[in-house]
């Protein structure tokens, strides 16, 4: 046996091994959290690949995120070295993605389509309006509608439909259609399309994977379901882990009973459960059990671990918001050890030298609802304590970046409208949106794309028709350039040559950090052929729903809400606003909500502080608040529990102490 | 012609730091002190640097002055007899905060930058690291080893310095989060370190005793929170008065561009022996030793001062005299050596208009406390004061050492000293 294998497998504990070693399947292994779920499924993999020889091409794993995909990737390679790379990793999406490339003729896709991100999708929606005669402000919650649309006509329960919303999903689709684009949403759907109807796909499919492993199994939505049904045919060759207790995906359309059904959809099925966990303290986890229990429809699950024991859930409620988010900077600077000199000498900070100093990286600061992250954003700002508000900024969303890719995109395809609609004036040349909408019309008059429409137009002034000539001429000179640099310098040479480098780092130079940031994720293409290297980092750059520009060698205090911080793990966390109305969230699912305090809670490894506020000013008033029913579903004995007084009571003391002193 | 120079000072934009820190208080105690080029602090905070920006000209290469006109209302101000021409080096501290070999760490480093296109092609990468706004020294989550890099890419003619190189809290070599060597905090960039700041708990002797820094240059400055500390520690030069002169005599070490520091007695310093602040502990490293860094008072673990350090990361034995050497001055502010001669608070008016009327009469206070002969002083200043600043400039002191972020106390005078001398002026 592989050493490095045998050696791993010994580390697992009992139920880990049964769960790496099962049968072909169907295999559910329930997960509680920081039970070795990305352990086991690799190990799982690796025993696949090394012990039961399976070939590499074989195994298709999916994972809900590129970056776990990435990690997995990484993890196996250390385990059963180069063959990692021929593992088919990586998202639905990019699986729908591949095969649709390879096999969407069938369905009359182009070959060479590419995908509309968020942007192209709502710019698409509003010209699809704009055709209809309809408003095209609402161009958002209309994609929203015709997505919902969409998923009910696929699952067959929906005969009566809005006769309108049918006719602007078409035009949408159309006008997607036209430009070689799939939407996000599409790929999923039109991938069980072709498995579902083409029997020489689906068989070649269902041969070619002997072994289908989903990760996060309780975060798979009805059409990724649908998917895995076909995909797995009768053959039953799937295992799949998750945790229901942590599925709380059901704004998205999941169902949260999903996991539980299991059996149902797959009557053969074995369920192996995980319950130690190697993450945090036995009071955490005691804490986390007895809340979820709560839960009527759940699977038996009782989280328990060898971990040292540690400190109770620290409870402390708090007058407001600002004295929350003050206690937070001071109990983070505490722990660090101080963040400076006077701190030390103001003796704010104590006895720093007999305990184990913390690094911002050890923190989360935790929050059901991204409003609540305010008043922290604002004291941590304050305080200097580097932070990080994760989730908000992500980077193929940032301008340069939008403005690069567009370039790309069209120079890869110069037919792909809405990057070139978004090209088009950027940098401005004289092309305004009137003259924009002129263009529009004209190119959907005669059928043709805006790049052949600005060729032929006869209503541009003779400006302007220079102006867009010269656009023209660039990205002709873009196209040529392409095959002669490595991507990272195509980059460079294309963000240089139509001045967009220019215009944005004069807007703010900080662009230029985006550009470079860009190019460096690029340059690992560099290596390949650039019409190749191209095509799949815009796959990459299309893929990447949730690439933000956390950079992982800066220490900072990490603040988001819980479903944000799924997957991830703490020293400590901060959950913040758990009062009735936030966590639970009023209106909210009582069982879902379980749930997000339970994956909260489950973040940290050595502490948790539970927060709550009694008056909180929320949504533009100022509120009442209750803590949360939550806070009385465990133990006592595991709680330890702080009140900070009413602001208005020791402003009152104050001054009768002054006059003593007076 | 030799100058001096404090290049690590802070503005009023930083914490706990007086709100007088601002370019023409800079220019005015400068003068009053002595000091030629005196470092702005705090470059990367956007307001100091857009008030920087506002008031300072260029002036030799690297190197800003006050604008004329606001330079002259100080001027009037200024006793004739210090009023000399004052640079300014742009210059900034970062704290940074991070985990490495998984321990938290926390290290001061300074950049000194030759102009503000270099400052703004730093900060402008620092700006998307962390937040710069909230304090004129900025903490970051970032490795000091990226930073050096940013330093390297963004602005290669600038010069890298590790702050106060041995306090326990904050620091390179710092007992609580610091490093064993400049390798384990810089990596493969550390050769590019040349020079560290002392810091004012320790002086050059207690540094030579390490023989990793064998080869590196040995700089002194002030960290001035207020006017007052300037050139409390500070550099002789000789080179040529620009960024580059300075930043040669820095990263040589030649005696000829580099005549030495000045500094305080160690013993001064907040942090030179270990101790407990709130027990009123003090403990030398043997007494340390012997309790087993166990403060006697409240039985937890004391804050180890920079001389307990040294010793533990000192492989030349106690004396040895680095190849590198540079003179030294050891040197009490003026303002305290009056204090002591008055036996008066160091903040008295007494005391300030005492301070005020030797510099007017006799020069700025480096002159008089190392150049100006002990006769003149004692004609000006009174018997007691020459006496105090002869046994200093001999090093003949006795000093309560700092410790745990207490100051040292020292005392030049004796009680016999005192009855000595009758005819010294009342103060009041």
């Amino acid at each position: 046996m592989n050493v490095e294998i045998k050696h791993v497998l010994e580390s697992l504990n009992d139920r880990q091994r049964e769960a790496a070693l099962a049968g072909d399947g169907p295999v559910l292994v329930i997960a509680g959290p920081g039970t070795g779920k990305t352990k086991t499924l690799t190990v799982r993999l690796a025993y696949l690949l090394a012990e039961r020889h399976v070939a590499p091409e074989a195994l298709l794993a999916v994972t809900f995120t590129t970056r776990a995909a990435l990690g997995m990737r990484e993890r196996l390679e250390r385990l059963v070295g180069s063959q990692a790379d021929r593992v088919f990793l990586g998202t639905f999406h990019s699986f729908c993605f591949q095969l649709l490339r390879a096999e969407g003729h069938r369905l009359d896709l182009p070959r060479d389509f590419g995908v509309a991100d968020q942007r192209d999708q709502v710019t698409i929606m509003q010209r699809a309006l704009r055709r209809l005669g309809q408003p095209d402000h609402a161009a958002q919650r209309m994609l929203h509608d015709v997505f919902a649309f969409r998923h009910r006509r696929a699952s067959g329960n929906s005969p009566v439909d809005d006769p309108n919303l049918a006719e602007i999903s078409e035009a949408y689709q159309r006008d997607l259609r036209k430009c070689d684009l799939l939407d996000f949403d599409e790929l999923l759907l039109l991938g069980v399309r072709l498995l579902e109807r083409v029997d020489e796909v689906r068989e070649d499919i269902r041969q070619r994977f002997a072994h289908v492993l989903v990760d996060e199994y309780q975060d798979v939505d009805p059409v990724q379901r649908e998917l895995l049904r076909v995909l797995v045919g009768d053959r039953n060759h799937l295992w799949a882990v998750g945790d229901g207790d942590q599925a709380i995906y059901a704004f998205r359309g999941v169902e949260s009973e999903h996991v539980l059904r299991f059996e149902h959809h797959y009557p053969n099925g074995r369920v192996v459960t995980l319950e130690q966990s190697y993450r945090f303290t036995p009071q955490i986890a005691a804490v986390a059990s007895q809340v979820i229990r709560h839960n009527a429809s759940r699977r038996r699950l009782t989280l328990n671990t060898a971990n040292a024991s540690g400190s109770p859930v620290h409870v402390v409620s708090f007058p407001d918001e600002q004295a929350e988010a003050a206690w937070i900077v001071r109990q983070i600077e505490e722990r660090v050890g101080g963040t400076s000199h006077y701190q030390h000498y103001k003796g704010k900070v104590t006895d720093t030298v007999s305990r184990r100093e913390q690094s911002f990286r050890d923190f989360a600061v935790l929050c059901r609802l991204h409003a609540l992250t305010k008043p922290l954003q604002e004291a941590l700002r304050n305080s200097g304590i580097p932070h990080r508000v994760v989730g908000e900024a992500r980077f193929f969303d940032k301008k340069i970046v939008k403005d690069v890719l567009a370039y790309l995109r069209v120079s890869h395809n110069p037919h792909d409208d809405s990057s070139f609609a978004h090209v088009l004036n950027r940098p401005p040349r004289g092309i305004g949106a009137q003259t924009q909408a002129a263009l529009e019309a004209e190119a959907e008059q005669q059928g043709l794309s805006l790049y052949d429409a600005l060729g032929k137009s006869v209503r541009l002034s003779s400006s302007q028709l220079r102006a867009a000539r010269s656009l023209v001429t660039l990205i002709e000179d873009v196209r040529r350039n392409k095959e002669e640099k490595p991507l990272s310098r195509f980059i460079a040479h294309v963000a240089g040559v139509t001045g967009l480098r220019e215009w944005r780092t004069g807007q703010d130079p900080r662009h230029d950090n985006d550009l470079l940031l860009l190019r460096s994720i690029a340059a690992k293409y560099d290596e390949m052929n650039t019409g190749t290297a191209l095509r799949q980092f815009l796959e990459e750059a299309t893929l990447a729903v949730a690439v933000d520009d956390y950079d992982a060698s800066i220490d900072a205090v990490s603040l988001m809400t819980i479903h944000a911080a799924k997957g991830l793990e703490f020293t400590e966390v901060m959950l913040c606003g758990v009062e009735e109305g936030s966590l639970p969230r009023e209106n909210g699912d009582l069982e879902e909500e379980r749930r997000l305090f339970y994956v909260g809670l489950t973040r940290a490894k050595e502490r948790v502080s539970l927060l709550h506020c009694r008056s909180r000013f929320l949504f533009g008033s100022r509120r009442d608040r209750e803590a949360s029913r939550f806070l009385q579903e465990f133990d006592e004995s595991l709680k330890e529990t702080t009140v900070i007084a009413d602001r208005l009571r020791r402003s009152k003391q104050e001054p009768e102490q002054l006059s003593l002193l007076g | 012609m030799s100058f001096i120079a404090d290049l690590h000072i802070h503005s009023r934009y930083s914490r706990a730091v007086s709100k007088d820190m601002v370019p023409e208080s800079l220019y005015r105690w400068a003068q009053l002190k002595g000091i030629t080029v005196v470092g702005t602090g705090d470059f990367t905070h956007p307001a100091w640097f857009a008030e920087l920006q506002e008031k300072l000209e260029p002036a030799e290469p690297g190197l800003y002055r006050l604008k004329p006109e606001l330079a002259a209302s100080v001027d009037a101000g200024i006793p004739e007899s210090c009023r000399a021409d004052v640079r300014f080096m742009l210059t900034s501290e970062i704290s940074s905060i991070y985990k490495r070999h998984e321990r938290t760490r926390k290290v001061h480093n300074l950049i000194f930058a030759p102009g503000f296109s270099a400052v703004a092609n730093v900060t402008d990468r620092l700006a998307r690291i962390g937040n710069l706004h909230s304090d004129g020294r900025p903490i970051l989550g970032l490795d000091s080893e990226e930073l050096l890099r940013i330093m390297l890419e963004r602005a290669p003619e600038a010069l890298f310095v590790p702050a106060h190189a041995w306090t326990p809290h904050f620091s390179v070599f710092g007992a609580n989060s610091g490093f064993d060597s400049l390798e384990e905090c810089f990596g493969e960039l550390s050769p590019h370190i040349r020079v560290i700041e002392t810091g004012l708990s320790s002086d050059p002797p207690m540094n030579w005793r390490l023989s990793q820094l064998d080869e590196i240059t040995l700089i002194s400055n002030s960290d001035a929170h207020s006017p007052g500390k300037l050139g409390r520690e500070a550099n002789v030069l000789n080179g040529d008065l620009s960024f580059d002169g300075i930043k040669t005599a820095f990263t040589s070490g030649d005696p000829a561009l580099f005549l030495g520091t000045i500094e305080f007695f160690p013993e001064e310093g907040k942090y030179h022996y270990d101790g407990h602040r709130n027990c009123q502990i003090r403990l030398s490293p043997e007494e340390a030793r012997t309790h087993d860094s166990v403060c006697p008072e409240c039985g937890k673990p004391v804050t180890r001062g920079v001389m307990h350090r040294v010793e533990m990361l000192a492989d030349h034995p106690a004396g040895h005299r680095s190849r590198r050497a540079l003179p030294y001055w050891s040197l009490v502010p003026l303002v305290e050596l009056i204090a002591e001669v008055y036996g008066a608070g160091v903040n008295t008016k007494g005391v300030t208009e005492a301070y005020r009327q030797l510099l007017a009469t006799l020069g700025n206070e480096f002159e008089i406390l190392m150049n100006v002969p002990v006769a003149d002083i004692e004609e000006n200043g009174g018997k007691l004061l020459a006496l105090a600043i002869q046994r200093m400039r001999a090093g003949n002191v006795t000093i309560a050492p700092g410790y745990d972020g207490e100051y040292g106390t020292v005392c030049l005078l004796s009680q016999e000293d005192r009855q000595a001398d009758s005819s010294q002026m009342p103060l009041f």
